[in-house]
């Protein structure tokens, strides 16, 4: 069996405990709940909402892309130090560059001139 | 064996959702912004009630507010209108465990309980009940509550903050333990 001076502490802070939460709480419930709806109007969700961060991202990737593709890309390297690549070239003669410092010179000839049937002869 | 300390609640109803509820709900997850102050005005007094247990009464109205905007912001998320104060609890607790600070009670029993029952309203009054209960861990405080104040059921305490019915019986098993030698420090022993 329970002691009854515990019973008695058990119910006197049971009681305690309820009278304080009946007392009138500090905001009126009008004035807090157009406390809150003027924070969270000034933040309006409307049923779009969630679909604009992802539109905005989508329309973002694709700006960004179309801009890559249609990039040329970086300019060409410019000869590395001590490779001659500013010889100049002769007539026929193009330069090309295989990486930095490899350059390839090729020669461009016209084609002989057909031999002539007296020739095939 | 050890000893029990049996809070009993008063309360013949729970706090529930009715039909106009329902209707606001569903216009709050719209967006409507009116229907969700409505709410809000119909169940203050209710959370702040809960957040007194769990924070005191300084704090209390803040915290309910910061928990009820956090509970806008996630309302298109909740599935059923009707388990709303389930769901706006367990937002609330949340709130109110991050706000909780543990202390010892400041007053002590001893000099209310030792007052004779016909001064019965100064006896409660000088009982330091938001120090015995700030002396308990949140969630024990919180099960405490919605036992003793609301007379919810394990699975009912279980869906508001979000534990088992099994994780509610314990908080509340160890709940009364600790009120129960908080009583008794104060009280001075009761022997």
């Amino acid at each position: 069996m329970k002691d009854p001076h515990r019973r008695k502490a058990e119910d006197l802070f049971e009681n305690a405990w309820r009278r304080r939460l009946e007392r009138p709480v500090r905001t009126l419930p009008t004035e807090a709940a157009a406390r809150i709806a003027a924070h969270v109007g000034s933040r309006r969700r409307s049923p779009l909402s969630r679909w604009i961060p992802l539109a905005a991202a989508a329309a973002l990737a694709l700006a960004v892309g179309t801009t890559l593709l249609r990039d040329p890309g970086p300019p060409p390297l410019p000869p590395a130090a001590g490779v001659p690549g500013d010889l100049p070239l002769g007539e026929g003669e193009i330069l090309l560059w295989l990486d930095t410092s490899t350059p390839l010179y090729m020669t461009f000839q016209p084609p002989a001139a057909a031999p002539s049937p007296e020739e095939k002869s | 064996m050890s000893p029990v300390c049996t809070f009993r609640s008063q309360k013949d109803t729970l706090h529930t959702v009715d039909a106009n509820d329902r209707t606001l709900i569903l216009l709050a997850q719209q967006g409507d912004v009116d229907a969700f102050s409505a709410l809000v005005e119909r169940h203050w007094v209710y959370f702040v009630k809960f957040a007194r247990s769990m924070v005191g009464e300084a704090e209390a109205e803040d915290v309910v507010q910061e928990g009820l905007i956090t509970a806008w912001k996630k309302l298109p998320g909740l599935k059923a209108p009707e388990a709303y104060v389930a769901w706006a609890l367990r937002i609330l607790s949340r709130t109110c465990f991050r706000r909780s600070r543990r202390r010892r009670p400041t007053a002590p029993l001893a000099s209310a309980a030792d007052l004779p029952d016909e001064r019965n309203e100064e006896r409660m009054e000088a009982i330091d009940v938001e120090g015995i209960l700030a002396a308990l861990p949140p969630r024990q405080r919180a099960v405490m509550h919605l036992t003793v104040m609301e007379g919810m059921s394990d699975s009912q305490i279980g869906a508001a903050l979000g534990i088992s019915a099994a994780g509610a019986r314990s908080n509340r098993r160890r709940a009364r333990e600790a009120l129960l030698r908080l009583l008794s420090d104060s009280r001075g022993g009761w022997q």
